[in-house]
């Protein structure tokens, strides 16, 4: 079977002395939507940014689609958990997702044709056609993720990775999101990370639980003790999202480590 | 104005300054853009004041040592890629602090100018020029040295226009793109010191900061789109710089002091009718809701 990620006997410390990932194992193939979750400083971003290959393990190995993260970058779309941006900053929301085809396109001059038709219809699937030229401080937080999210897949991914997706959204626009993430996963590889433990066990298989070191569970394997012991406290899993007035509720219950 | 106007015809002088100011303009409102979109405005004024260094050395090197061929505008060229280079790679590679070696640059570069002055008999009197600019100075051959520079500086800037707005905008998303970051930073801050070559020419050292901001903030009041910003900041430069050596002709005021003047007072009403667009815009939203 093809993987999409094989992770390898993998240890990473960003000062060379403690480890933030321990001998990671990890494996993902490339029709598999798996959710990574965990305590803040778990290590859940560095393990994104290992994979981008922003980060050089010290020990082990990584490959996303049978290569080095560098050499497979443009097939790999990203969604940060936010972009610290100036509001002032000059940017409407068509040159943030077409930023997404630098490394897909020449390497300089203009962006093609078949660039900007990509934008098109990436925009055009994230439900932002006509907002194109809208500035992107103008637009709510929303809408921004979703511009942030046409950027990814305007790469035309292979694997999609998103970090903490819905930690700035407000409740009625995670609902969107999850939405929209549907019609994405069914054609790639998808990683999500995330500490919102009740909006990913609602459409997962697999969770990647991690804290320094890796485990895997199938989704409905996951229980409350393997949750307590990764998080350290107690955890209440609940599924949420089925009614918008039961997300205040369901947000109480979910994990927030 | 009119008498600007018959003087021009005439003075060579006076041509090769609006031309000087209007092929600055140019460098200015493209590269000033990415300065500030970058904000690295306190860069741009370490690797100005370091140019006094490189001038002085020049001065020294052809009145002292004979090297006859070398200008103040060589000197000040040499300078301003060594100074970009120093702060560029010292903060990349040894991760050291920007701020503490842009200081160090700035004040390094000042202090060697004025000791090379001071070794050269008969320059004492220019330093002003040098700090606060006389754009009368500018000879024909200048004039090449300077254009050639704003080629350079423009078709690299337009060329790699997609990586720096990445850079600029999001640089760990430029990375994962496959963006040379770090290379695209070296050759941003290469622009940078070439542009403040070219201002240093029209404004002088002291004032290089003011002139490649003030009308890229102003313009960025109203542009929507970086290349827009581009577009607006260097019309806008050109204007200043035209304006600086009218007003200023006439009575005889330091041309450089002038333009700034007019810049700063560019930029107050930029933002003075952008507050009152937005106000407007406010206004009528509330109305429409009302109704």
């Amino acid at each position: 079977m093809d993987h999409a990620v094989d992770i390898s006997g993998l240890s990473f410390s960003y000062d060379g002395l403690s480890n933030v990932l321990h001998d990671v194992d990890l494996q993902v193939t490339s029709d598999e939507t798996v959710a990574v979750v965990g305590p803040n400083g778990g290590g859940k971003t560095t393990l994104l940014k290992l994979l981008l290959g922003l980060l050089t393990p010290d020990r082990g190995s990584v490959r996303v689609l049978g290569r080095r993260p560098a050499q497979v970058r443009p097939q790999i779309g990203y969604v940060p958990q936010y972009v610290q941006f100036d509001p002032h900053f000059p940017v409407t929301a068509w040159d943030v997702v077409i930023m997404g085809r630098l490394g897909r396109t020449r390497g300089i001059g203009w962006y093609s044709r078949a660039d900007r038709r990509a934008t098109r219809d990436a925009l055009d699937r994230v439900g932002l056609d006509s907002a194109g030229s809208r500035p992107f401080a103008a637009l709510s937080g929303g809408q921004r993720q979703r511009v942030l999210i046409a950027r990814a897949l305007v790469t035309q991914p292979t694997l999609l990775l998103l970090d903490e997706p819905t930690a700035n959204l407000d409740v009625g626009v995670e609902k969107e999101f999850e939405d929209l993430l549907a019609g994405i996963e069914t054609q790639m590889a998808v990683m999500i990370v995330s500490h919102d433990i009740g909006f990913v066990a609602s459409r997962i298989s697999k969770v990647v639980c991690v804290n320094r070191e890796v485990a895997v569970h199938p989704t409905q394997q996951l229980s409350p003790q393997i949750l307590e012991a990764m998080y350290g406290q107690e955890v209440s899993l609940v599924h949420h999202h089925v009614h918008l007035d039961d997300e205040a509720s369901a947000r109480e219950g979910a994990a927030d480590g | 104005m009119a008498e600007f106007i018959q003087a021009l015809r005439v003075a060579p002088l006076l041509q090769y300054a609006l031309l000087t100011g209007l092929l600055a303009s140019v460098a200015c409102g493209v590269v000033g853009t990415y300065v500030v979109a970058r904000r690295i405005t306190y860069v741009a004024g370490g690797i100005a004041h370091c140019v006094l260094g490189g001038m002085g050395a020049a001065v020294y090197l052809r009145d002292v040592q004979g090297v006859t061929w070398l200008s103040p505008l060589h000197g000040a060229t040499a300078a301003a890629l060594l100074a970009a280079g120093i702060i560029g790679i010292v903060s990349l590679r040894f991760r050291q602090r920007e701020d503490t070696i842009i200081s160090a640059v700035w004040a390094t570069g000042m202090a060697v100018g004025v000791i090379f002055i001071a070794r050269t008999p008969g320059y004492q009197q220019d330093v002003m020029s040098y700090l606060f600019g006389n754009i009368l100075m500018v000879s024909g051959e200048d004039l090449w040295l300077i254009a050639a520079l704003d080629l350079v500086v423009v078709v690299v800037a337009a060329a790699f226009y997609r990586p720096f707005l990445a850079l600029c905008f999001d640089e760990e998303f430029a990375r994962t793109r496959g963006v040379r970051v770090e290379a695209f930073y070296l050759l941003l801050l290469v622009l940078t010191a070439l542009t403040v070559v070219l201002l240093v020419t029209v404004v002088g050292i002291v004032l290089v900061i003011a002139l490649l901001t003030l009308p890229v903030a102003a313009a960025g009041q109203f542009a929507r789109r970086l290349w827009v910003m581009m577009l607006l900041a260097t019309l806008l430069s050109m204007l200043l710089t035209s304006a600086g050596l009218a007003v200023s002709y006439a009575p005889d005021l330091p041309t450089g002091a002038v333009t700034i003047v007019l810049a700063a007072a560019a930029y107050g009403l930029a933002i003075s009718a952008k507050g009152i667009t937005r106000r407007m815009r406010r206004q009528r939203t509330r109305k429409a809701a009302v109704v």
